[in-house]
């Protein structure tokens, strides 16, 4: 392996299907889940995480050995459904969260209220298929970073580069999206007559 | 009793402290994001805001909701042979 000026690397064909097996496969479930909760769907998935793979075997000599090859491999899945899947969906336009964050963040706009009937003992009684549920129901925006943050257990920091937004969006994107999801829950609780 | 503590008691049990600083906080050291002395600062906090204690009880109890309820799907056992196959056409 070399090393150019820029930090790339220059493995040989043998070296790079070495590090994608050890690197990268081992992500395969971790990939393949985060797909199917972004499209809902598993022939999507299976080419979403396919096509995932692929450019980053493609762009290995951008991998440096021993860094965070899952964080990179999300980012590269998020970039993919964002720039393909999501034009070829046919689901109808949806505003993206990112386009008004800036609003939703700024100082002038009175954050709303985020008090819930919700309670710990409700959620302790809940299932997994409502918990799902309610999750599902988020805009792809706030389910990504509850995925990212509670499932897959990413740092702010490794969310910010697997985003490509700065640490204090994720922090206030993380507290909207459990915010809506105890809202969903909560009037899940209400009709379930917890 | 003493009014300074009637005072302490009647914050305790309604969180008329200012508690909104400390929400970004409490998402923090539920995510392990906080340093140690923010984490103090809360626990301090915490000793005299019963709202907040039960602010962090439901959002870590959400957070564990989801990691443990949430089941993950299986690989389609035919995705992993196929994307080997796929790598091992393609040369760079």
């Amino acid at each position: 392996m070399e090393e150019d000026h820029t930090g790339k690397q220059e493995y040989s064909e043998k070296e790079s299907k070495q590090l994608f097996e050890a690197e990268f496969m081992p992500h395969l479930g971790a990939l393949y889940n985060f797909a199917f909760k972004l499209t809902y769907d598993e022939d999507d998935s299976k080419d979403l995480v396919q096509d995932t793979f692929m450019k980053a075997y493609r762009f290995i000599n951008s991998f440096q050995r021993g860094t965070n090859a899952k964080a990179w491999l999300f980012r590269i899945l998020k970039n993919s459904f964002i720039n393909d899947y999501r034009k070829k969906s046919k689901q109808p336009a949806k505003v993206d969260y990112q386009e008004v964050e800036g609003f939703y963040n700024s100082k002038d706009t009175d954050k709303p209220a985020t008090t819930t009937d919700l309670r710990v003992d409700m959620v302790k009684n809940m299932i997994g298929d409502e918990i799902t549920n309610a999750l599902n129901s988020l805009d792809v925006d706030f389910r990504t970073v509850i995925i990212l943050c509670d499932l897959e257990g990413f740092t702010y920091e490794e969310m910010s580069k697997i985003l490509d937004v700065p640490i204090g969006t994720v922090r206030s994107r993380i507290h909207r999206a459990r915010n809506l999801l105890k809202e969903r829950l909560s009037t899940y609780a209400a009709k379930m007559g917890y | 009793m003493g009014v300074k503590k009637l005072i302490n008691n009647v914050r305790f049990k309604t969180g008329m402290a200012n508690c909104a600083e400390y929400m970004d906080l409490i998402h923090d050291v539920i995510d392990d994001q906080a340093t140690p002395d923010q984490e103090v600062y809360l626990r301090r906090h915490l000793k005299m805001c019963l709202k907040c204690v039960d602010h962090l009880n439901l959002e870590q109890e959400l957070k564990m909701a989801i990691k443990q309820k949430i089941v993950d799907r299986a690989v389609p056992s035919d995705l992993a042979e196929s994307i080997r196959t796929k790598i091992e056409n393609t040369t760079l």
